[in-house]
């Protein structure tokens, strides 16, 4: 038996006879296969690549809007990754095995490819771990830094060291075991198919041009976008300096709008209003914009009280039972003989939590404003007080709502009311309502906003009509300093109050400091005493400082809540104190 | 991968045609380079990627040469256990009982049963003095088989006359043992 015996053999064998092909099922089948496959490439460039780029664009535009120059480092870092990742996906794809190739060609191109991949894992440290650790690094450091707590400063770095630590090896040993698993088992059999193809061994010089190749790009990338990042970053020449702080300042609390009105004198010496009445809008704040001022509505409740008490329809120390003695039996007895006074002072014992029926009944909003509170507030009096009254300062909005509903009870008038006919036309605080400003899904005036998993959320909502009286007041920051002069000038209040009205709701219960909506402070940039308050529906914060010893005041406003609104509130008010009272 | 427009019909037109001339060269590729049980996995790779190289063929290659490659280097990149996760909707393929056991009438017994040995011979060569054993066992010329693997003519000289020494004796040794 020779060669050409098994030749003849093997040339007559019918193969295909024996085998029924489906052509159709068939063409069905591959085109399938090969958008699985073309699927899952595509798939792997987005996850990757585009978290990249995701990151990049997530932390460069937090970095431009707070001026953290870490973000941007961070930011440029994920740049850098992501680009190395697309220049090197793009010069491989180039020389990518071609199946038609012949046999030793395809090999070639094979181990280069295999070579790569298993370069790019082994360096997965230098190229892809370190860059993104150090950049985080730096911006934990930073942060740390700015913590005073030495204590709490090494704990921060420590948890960032461990985490990053941890998660940087696990990464490193996951490349590396595919490395050894899969990438060199296969290298190893095409080096020894090369060797039966007879082929020498040729150094893979091409494969470190492709590298030098990758790194000049990705620099040269990186710088493009570095430089764009400082262009945007550098700020606009300065028109007004105290505008431009003001900008500084909103800018690193990330807010969407701030504003600020100051008093000196007896009249408004400056206003400033800066950012963007809704996130992600680009209708812009002004000096006449409307801002909801939260619990600073309750010194204007105490100064509406107090004009009916000059008016005779009450007295200070009129008690709860006088006002509603249709609630004795229903309303727990210890609050029979809070006064009005305690209740302006928050020492009446009114807990402050709300019943949580009673809260939400109060949010379903049913019936007028006034019938809301009427029921409201007979539910937290059927209650026991916190404390027993007047022995105890417990900061309650639901005291304030009982102030309202008595002055509603006394006067058969909707708080609403009064509150417009006795205090804002009076005053001219023409811009004061009630409810968020502006009209539904219009940005005609700022919207509330609240910070909810690393996004900003603009939102038209208040607090219930039940506890108005304690805070659901919105007008614009000249309305607001309006009200401020009728306190800060004793001697200028039209006869609307009678200067020792006015004093009696800046006196605090002796040994306290809360007066009547005011809280009292003695500060040295005042020269002594100071009222204050600030305000937040937790969408909006305001804060307002009051001296009367230099006939000063400042409010800040901003149009979302949390501590960077109350910081931002607090720099600016201090940036303008600075300003107006320079000694 | 260089590419020029082609219509999908064209593509298709293209794969029908190849598969009607040169269904019996790719099968018994295939049944040279994988074991029994994998060759219907095999077969739908090398099918694929023939598919996906239509488009770079251009009229310069010759047909059975292109085929060849396609079909050789994905034999030899295939692995078994990769495509397990692939899900199979329809088996398009219908392979009867390998030719190693077929039974037969008795005067063609001899000739299939050589045919089965010289596939079992072929899979227990290294990877490629089997394809060039499948291209010589074909009646592919020197040349034909150096344009198919990229190795010189001379070189493939050299493999062939080992591989009939190989192939003989593992026959023979075969033979002796009914």
């Amino acid at each position: 038996m020779n060669f050409d015996d098994f030749q003849k053999a093997w040339q007559a064998q019918d193969t295909a006879a024996k085998v029924t092909i489906n052509a159709d099922t068939l063409l069905k089948e591959i085109r399938r296969n090969q958008q699985s496959l073309r699927r899952t490439l595509f798939w792997r460039d987005v996850r990757e690549v585009g978290m990249a780029f995701v990151l990049t664009w997530y932390f460069i535009q937090r970095g431009l809007r707070t001026e953290a120059w870490t973000d941007c480092v961070v930011g440029l870092t994920c740049f850098a990754v992501g680009a190395f990742m697309v220049v090197d996906r793009l010069l491989q794809r180039r020389k990518q095995p071609v199946a038609s190739d012949s046999l030793a060609a395809w090999i070639e191109s094979s181990l280069l490819q295999v070579n790569h991949q298993i370069w790019l894992l082994k360096n997965v440290f230098w190229w892809y771990l370190l860059p993104l650790s150090a950049a985080l690094g730096v911006s934990v450091a930073v942060s740390c830094w700015h913590v005073r707590d030495r204590a709490a400063q090494l704990t921060g770095w420590c948890i960032y060291v461990v985490i990053c630590g941890l998660l940087d090896w696990f990464l490193y040993w996951l490349n590396q075991t595919a490395v050894k698993k899969s990438l060199e088992p296969r290298k190893r059999e095409l080096e020894a198919l090369r060797a039966e193809t007879g082929f020498p061994v040729q150094p893979s010089e091409t494969k470190n041009n492709t590298m030098k190749i990758t790194l000049i790009l990705t620099v040269l990338m990186l710088a493009v976008l570095a430089l764009g990042v400082i262009i945007a970053a550098v700020p606009a020449p300065a028109n007004a300096a105290p505008d431009q702080s003001l900008e500084t300042i909103r800018k690193q609390h990330d807010l969407p709008a701030l504003a600020v009105v100051v008093v000196k004198n007896g009249q408004i010496c400056d206003r400033q209003a800066v950012g963007v009445r809704k996130s992600g809008d680009t209708a812009l704040v002004t000096t006449n914009d409307l801002f909801h001022i939260g619990s600073c509505t309750k010194s204007m409740t105490a100064t509406l009280t107090a004009m009916l008490i000059e008016e005779g329809k009450l007295r200070w120390d009129t008690t709860l039972l006088e006002i509603f003695p249709e609630l004795r039996g229903k309303m727990d007895p210890r609050y029979e003989a809070v006064t009005v006074e305690q209740l302006l002072h928050h020492r009446g014992g009114v807990p402050g939590e709300p019943p949580a029926g009673a809260w939400k009944k109060a949010w379903q909003e049913i019936g007028t404003p006034m019938q809301q509170r009427r029921e409201f507030i007979e539910a937290v009096l059927s209650q026991p007080p916190e404390a027993a009254p007047g022995t105890k300062m417990i900061y309650s909005n639901q005291g304030y709502a009982i102030v309202g509903a008595m002055l509603e009870k006394i006067t058969g008038q909707p708080f609403e009311t009064l509150m417009t006919e006795k205090l804002f036309k009076p005053l001219h605080l023409d811009t004061a309502g009630f409810g968020p400003p502006g009209t539904t899904d219009n940005t005609d005036q700022p919207w509330g906003h609240v910070h909810k998993l690393l996004m900003t959320i603009p939102l038209q909502l208040d607090n219930p009509p039940a506890i108005a009286p304690a805070g659901r007041v919105h007008c614009s920051l000249d309305d607001l300093a309006r009200f401020v002069m009728f306190h800060l000038h004793a001697n200028a209040t039209n006869g609307l109050l009678r200067p020792e009205t006015l004093a009696r709701l800046h006196t605090p219960t002796a040994g306290g400091d809360y007066a009547c909506g005011w809280v009292v402070l003695q500060r040295g940039w005042a020269g002594g005493t100071t009222w204050m308050h600030n305000g937040s529906n937790t969408m909006w914060y305001i804060v307002m400082w009051l001296a009367p010893g230099k006939d000063f005041a400042v409010i800040a406003a901003t149009n979302i809540a949390g501590p960077e609104a109350e910081q931002g509130c607090d720099d600016a008010c201090v940036a303008m104190i600075h300003h107006w009272l320079p000694e | 991968m260089p590419q020029h427009s082609m219509s999908a019909h064209e593509q298709e037109a293209i794969f029908r045609r190849w598969l009607d001339a040169h269904l019996g060269l790719l099968l018994k590729i295939i049944r040279g380079c994988a074991a029994p049980q994998d060759q219907d996995d095999l077969f739908q790779d090398v099918l694929l990627q023939l598919w996906s190289s239509i488009p770079a063929f251009r009229g310069d290659a010759k047909e059975t040469t292109w085929i060849y490659r396609v079909a050789f280097n994905t034999a030899l990149a295939w692995r078994r256990g990769e495509q397990r996760r692939r899900v199979k909707h329809e088996t398009f393929l219908k392979m009867e009982v390998s030719p190693e056991s077929q039974p037969s009438h008795a005067d063609t017994l001899s000739a299939q049963e050589m045919v089965a040995q010289l596939y079992t011979a072929i899979r227990g060569l290294p990877k490629l003095e089997a394809s060039l054993a499948l291209m010589h066992l074909d009646g592919l010329s020197y040349q034909q088989m150096a344009e198919v693997l990229g190795i010189s003519e001379n070189y493939v000289g050299v493999k062939l006359n080992r591989i009939r020494q190989q192939l003989a004796e593992k026959l023979k040794g075969a033979s002796d043992e009914l």
